[in-house]
């Protein structure tokens, strides 16, 4: 792998930890920044443009106190100005009665060079696992 | 850009994941003197829990992890930005600690984020100043084993 190579593939893991950082940050112009305009969305929040999916985000958040999108394993590869990455997340929902809500998803990406850096043009999201968990032991 | 400084800079970021993983996994390790290694001799810290300079800081983190039976730190969303010398760092981290209490084992669970200001030496990246950021906290009972 050349340089180049290197430096784009480190570029595209960003786009995916941007994301969580304005998803968790209640950052909605840093998300939609991780999109192309008329990108592609298939996932938890719903089907059709980015535009859709972001205008179901902004209504969901309020219903956490918190949320944590944690990224882990991340596959990538690059081609000239195309790229594909999948990206493993653990996104933890704190509610504000203390309970966790927790999901396992797949983020399955396809990204293209864009004037303003690597944007996602497709996005399909894959939900592996769901889990609820009561308010934790006090102490 | 040209290829030099495509070069640097996964050169650079690839050094300053490697210092915070180092951090963690040296932490979980309880080795003292690997993660005083990470820091700046004048680095300051705020745990949110305790602050001050990385000494008292790094006092505070060994006292405190003394009661756990095991720890382990582990990393995800990761971001960093480098200007010349200098950058900065968000690293996410899951903090598992399990300790024995009354009526048996538990865990308690912390996601929280390191908020890193670093700085290029000549031994190479070192973290001159760490904020913790606390996300969310949970103590939860180990389940009995099958």
């Amino acid at each position: 792998m050349n340089a180049r190579a290197a430096y784009d593939a480190t570029l595209v893991r960003d786009v995916a930890c941007r994301y969580a950082r304005g998803v968790d940050r209640k950052d909605l112009d840093l998300v939609a920044s991780c999109f192309t305009p008329e990108c592609a969305y298939e996932g938890a929040l719903g089907r059709g443009t980015i535009a859709d999916a972001l205008a179901t985000l902004r209504a969901a958040l309020p219903r956490y106190e918190r949320t944590m999108h944690f990224m882990g394993t991340q596959d990538v590869a690059v081609d000239g100005d195309a790229a594909r990455s999948e990206t493993y997340c653990v996104a933890y929902h704190v509610r504000p009665d203390g309970r966790h809500f927790t999901v396992g998803v797949r983020y399955l990406d396809a990204l293209a060079r864009t004037a303003d850096g690597w944007r996602i043009c497709r996005r399909t999201v894959r939900t592996e696992w769901t889990r609820e968990d009561p308010a934790s032991l006090p102490g | 850009m040209s290829d030099e400084e495509a070069l640097r800079l996964v050169v650079d970021r690839q050094a300053i994941r490697d210092l915070v993983h180092a951090y963690a996994t040296a932490v979980d390790r309880r080795d003292w003197p690997r993660v005083r290694a990470c820091f700046t001799p004048d680095a300051a810290c705020d745990f949110s829990w305790f602050r001050g300079d990385v000494d008292t800081v790094l006092g505070h983190i060994e006292r405190g992890l003394a009661q756990f039976e095991t720890t382990m730190h582990l990393l995800g969303t990761h971001l960093a930005d480098v200007v010349a010398d200098t950058a900065t760092a968000e690293t996410y981290a899951v903090c598992h600690h399990r300790l024995r209490r009354e009526g048996g084992l538990a865990d308690r669970v912390v996601g929280m984020r390191y908020l890193d200001a670093l700085v290029r030496t000549p031994a190479g990246w070192r973290i001159r100043r760490r904020d913790v950021a606390v996300d969310w906290q949970r103590l939860d009972p180990v389940s009995p084993a099958p």
